[in-house]
């Protein structure tokens, strides 16, 4: 029955204008995931753009850090913005933008749903009356695989505490732009609603009350939140790539404070945190954090009695009797600060971070990780520099930690001819150099690095904009799966064509170049190198406002000691029924792949404020239903299904998440309310 | 030496889409293509033919006359249906495989069409001693995004996922295409075919059109890698069209087919 219901919704071939994060970022996490870079980040980075479309960036008011935030516009756009607001007056509509130089089409359709156009400046006074017409929203989620894995058939205490839905409930409300206030909880799937360790219905929560631009206190948040200071090499919580959303950037824009109540659970800050405009040069950034962390306890030992613990979790996963034990046995007391002069064209900031743990975490068993974090106490200092001159944007960040290790990153934005940006840096981290919360730069996932990285965004006529990015990465220890020091070599190309507004083509190219260990049960393995490319073809057609294709054709090679291959061939259509309020968008891909190893991540349209990149592989036919109903003006009602059906397997994954059979699939149901 | 044509031959892959002479000479990166054969290749095609319309086709393959590969086909456009019928064979006496189909397809507007083709396949092989008989089904998608892009895919085989795999007669196979006018004479089409088990083919062809009388038609293929080049003669109410392929390894296939447009 579940099938045929999987089948009228795919015969029906209806179609969904759907909400995507942003088509640049959606590249970037799709390069990230076959990076290897983990979860944690996609959902740092969903809840920052999730956050902006529910609170979208003044445009008519906005300075430059706060454009940057938007992860969108490098530092020569975001001046020719400023600039033309300055000359014009207010920008009204998204249909101005293209007046500035800069900003093409593409762009300013992924911008659109990140703006507000509002002339109206919000005085920092609340009356009861503001109170009155706060603005409200609560989702509530749940989601369920509809196979059985082995986790919850085991009736031994290794197998899944809690049942097999995952639930998530979310909160925000904020009173005249000025006050904001957000709670979520979640629990995830196989995760016991109550248990000894966890009192509450969900295994994480997390909550924020935020003030912003009254007077001096630019913003000041108690709760939950995060913090990302210049280039990340001292502090940047949450992970995220930070930069343009193009791939070619090779520069990050930090977004400061912000407060943060997601559903990720590990990679936040939980205490206060206050931004000060102290002089109209001079910032004051400072932050205190005490909270609770995951870490690995020796086999038989208690949490109380330990004096240490192993390495760090940050997985936020807590379904059996092993991962509930090492829930919440070390805290993290965290505290630090940033003072940030600017004048004219150019900025000067110093950061200073410090970390205290109640237990000292000891040095890893592992060699490729001898050189991480240990110990109970770790201290970074960094200052940074920029100076925008003329068409070149220069960066600094210099870091050192208590041990005076030290690392660094040096570049230069430039806008080299009307449409011809470039950018170059590079980097040096020192062996030794640690660090926590931070966004070390790492293309070869070894410890210390030093490398070069090359961008270059061009807009080569009106319908055309080319991306390139290119890197050579060196790092002189081992790191995971790799006995020798590492070496990368990487490349990406997209071209784009827009014709006209309704169809866009894209082609992207990448290639990559490194080592690592030939399979073999030996002690000292056999250094191979290791070769991948990925080829994509992207079209996509926008009929009318109701009526929207896509179709993709993406190949993946890897070649080591053996070569393997996956090819993708998808299709996406929308619908949106206007007269009933329905939207449904759905897919069909098929995928030929020869194993896990050339396996292509690509973004899936999911629930609003939820968002998947999940990775294709074997041999298999991948669809998906999403149905949106807007049931009134303030509620609506979401459901996503979806199956893979695989041909050359009849056992899918292994250990607790096994399941017998040759079929996965999932559903999501979303309720939205606005008050 | 039998054995090793297998792939060829149109026993693990749908023979049904080698049907037809101005696909054959364009590759067959036809999946775009609105014509009488689109029942064959999309039958959300069919919804771009105008009237009804039967063709025949039949094709010599290679050095061996028992290979050789006949086609049928009805197509019947009214409004926003149209309805399609196809039978293909393939072999001789002992080795023949069969294929019957009926489609239907409904147009969403001018641009967007859908369709579903349901299949009965038939495979006598003198190893196993018997028949095999299979139902089959396949969705196909056919947008104009203008009067110069038309895109169109087709998912063949639907049903194999709930089947054994080592039961399946043919495996799933997509087809992602289109077709782009480069001016009221010239057309180019591209095309990816997939089939799981096989290597990606990717196909593409260019036809001219000089006159409403005329065609000229080439194109090329990988996996395996092919040559293509044909004819087309359009007189009153019939279409005639040749093509003739060439294959390194294998030689020369020619193809000929026939429609007539019903009064």
């Amino acid at each position: 029955m579940k099938y045929l219901m999987l089948w009228i919704g795919f015969m029906l071939s209806w179609l969904l204008v759907s909400q995507n994060i942003n088509e640049q970022v959606n590249t970037q996490l799709e390069l990230s995931q076959s990076n290897g870079e983990d979860q944690a980040n996609m959902e740092y980075l969903a809840e920052i753009y999730t956050e902006l479309r529910q609170n979208p960036i003044k445009i008519n008011f906005a300075n430059a850090e706060e454009l940057a935030q938007l992860g969108l516009l490098n530092i020569f756009q975001i001046s020719n913005l400023l600039q033309y607001r300055k000359q014009t007056g207010a920008i009204y509509t998204h249909y101005e933008l293209a007046m500035i130089k800069g900003f093409d089409r593409s762009l300013i359709e992924e911008l659109k749903p990140y703006l507000d156009f509002t002339t109206e400046r919000v005085l920092p006074k609340i009356s009861w009356r503001d109170i009155s017409r706060s603005r409200h929203e609560i989702i509530l989620r749940y989601d369920r695989g509809l196979q059985m894995r082995a986790g919850y058939r085991s009736s031994t205490s290794a197998g899944y505490l809690g049942p097999p839905y995952a639930s998530y409930f979310r909160y925000r409300g904020k009173v005249k732009d000025l006050i904001h206030f957000g709670f979520s909880a979640q629990k995830d799937a196989g995760e016991a609603l109550i248990s000894k360790n966890n009192p509450m219905l969900f295994d994480h929560a997390s909550m924020f009350v935020a003030l912003k631009g009254f007077g001096p206190v630019r913003y000041w948040v108690v709760g939950d939140y995060q913090v990302s200071f210049s280039q990340g090499l001292s502090i940047w919580s949450g992970g995220g790539m930070g930069g343009p959303g193009s791939f070619a950037a090779v520069k990050k824009y930090s977004r400061g404070i912000s407060a943060y109540a997601g559903a990720e659970e590990t990679q936040f800050l939980r205490g206060s945190a206050i931004d000060l405009k102290l002089l109209p040069a001079l910032n004051l950034r400072c932050f205190l954090s005490f909270k609770p962390i995951d870490a690995r306890l020796p086999v038989g030992s208690q949490s109380d009695l330990e004096a240490f613990t192993g390495a760090l979790i940050t997985t936020g996963l807590h379904r059996t009797e092993a991962e509930l034990r090492n829930k919440h046995t070390n805290q993290l007391l965290n505290w630090g600060g940033q003072v940030k002069w600017r004048r004219k064209n150019l900025s000067l900031a110093i950061n200073t971070v410090h970390y205290q743990f109640r237990k000292p975490i000891p040095i890893a068993a592992n060699l490729y990780a001898l050189h991480r974090f240990s110990g109970s106490k770790l201290i970074n200092h960094s200052i940074e520099a920029n100076l925008f001159w003329l068409k070149y944007n220069f960066f600094l960040e210099l870091a050192s930690d208590h041990n005076l290790r030290w690392a660094g990153i040096a570049g230069v934005e430039s806008l080299l001819a009307d449409g011809f940006h470039f950018s170059i840096s590079l980097r040096y981290i020192d062996l030794k150099y640690q660090s926590f919360h931070s966004s070390l730069p790492s293309q070869t996932s070894a410890s210390g690095e030093r490398g070069i990285h090359l961008g270059l965004d061009w807009e080569v006529g009106s319908k055309w904009r080319l991306y390139f990015s290119s890197g050579h990465f060196q790092s002189p220890w081992l790191s995971y799966r790799l006995d020798a020091p590492a070496s990368a070599n990487q490349a990406t190309m997209k071209l784009i064509y827009t014709p006209k507004r309704a169809l866009n083509l894209q082609v992207l190219l990448r290639v990559r170049k490194d080592q690592h260990n030939l399979s073999s049960k030996e002690a000292f393995n056999q250094i191979i190198q290791r070769n991948r490319m990925n080829i994509r073809a992207d079209l996509r057609y926008q009929q009318h406002s109701q009526l929207w294709f896509s179709w993709r054709i993406e190949k993946s090679m890897v070649e080591s000691e053996e070569r393997s291959t996956t090819l993708l061939i998808y299709q996406d259509i929308g619908f949106s029924f206007e007269k009933l309020s329905l939207d449904l968008k759905a897919r069909v891909a098929l995928i030929d792949g020869s194993d896990y190893t050339a396996r292509i991540y690509a973004y899936e349209s999911d629930l609003l404020y939820k968002f998947s990149i999940p990775a294709y592989y074997g041999q298999a036919l991948r669809t998906y239903l999403i149905l949106k109903w807007q049931a009134s003006k303030d509620i609506s009602f979401q459901s996503k299904i979806g199956l893979t059906s695989f041909f050359d397997r009849t056992i899918i994954s292994s250990g607790l998440q096994q399941i017998n059979g040759r079929h996965i699939s999932n559903f999501s149901f979303q309720i939205r309310m606005k008050i | 030496m039998f054995a090793c044509l297998m792939p060829l031959l149109g026993m693990s892959q749908d023979f049904s889409q080698l049907s037809g002479g101005r696909s054959a000479a364009l590759s067959h990166s036809s999946v775009a293509l609105a014509d009488p054969w689109s029942i064959c290749h999309n039958q959300a095609a069919m919804t771009g033919v105008v009237n009804t319309w039967i063709g025949a086709s039949y094709e010599k393959r290679y050095f061996l006359n028992d290979i050789n590969l006949a086609n049928l086909a009805v197509t019947q456009s009214v409004g926003k249906h149209a309805l399609g019928f196809c039978f293909s064979f393939l072999g001789f006496d002992s080795y023949y495989e069969s294929k019957l189909g009926l489609a239907y397809a409904h147009s969403f507007g001018t641009q967007l069409s859908a369709g579903l083709k349901f299949s009965y396949d038939l495979l006598s092989s003198p190893e196993t001693g018997r028949k095999l008989r299979q139902f089959n089904s396949a969705l196909g998608v056919f947008i104009k995004t203008s009067d110069k892009l038309h895109v169109g895919v087709h998912l063949n085989n639907i049903n194999s996922v709930w089947r054994n795999p080592d039961a399946n007669l043919q495996p799933m196979a997509i087809r992602l295409g289109l077709l782009y006018r480069v001016s009221e004479e010239l057309g180019i089409t591209a095309e990816a075919y997939k089939q799981l088990d096989l290597a990606e083919s990717i196909r593409g062809g260019m036809e001219y059109q000089p006159g409403k009388i005329l065609a000229i038609r080439l194109g090329l293929a990988t996996a395996p890698f092919r040559q293509t080049l044909g004819m087309g003669y359009c007189l009153g109410q019939y279409q005639v069209d040749l093509s003739f392929e060439y294959m390194h390894v294998l030689g020369g296939t020619t193809n000929l087919s026939l429609q007539y447009e019903l009064p």
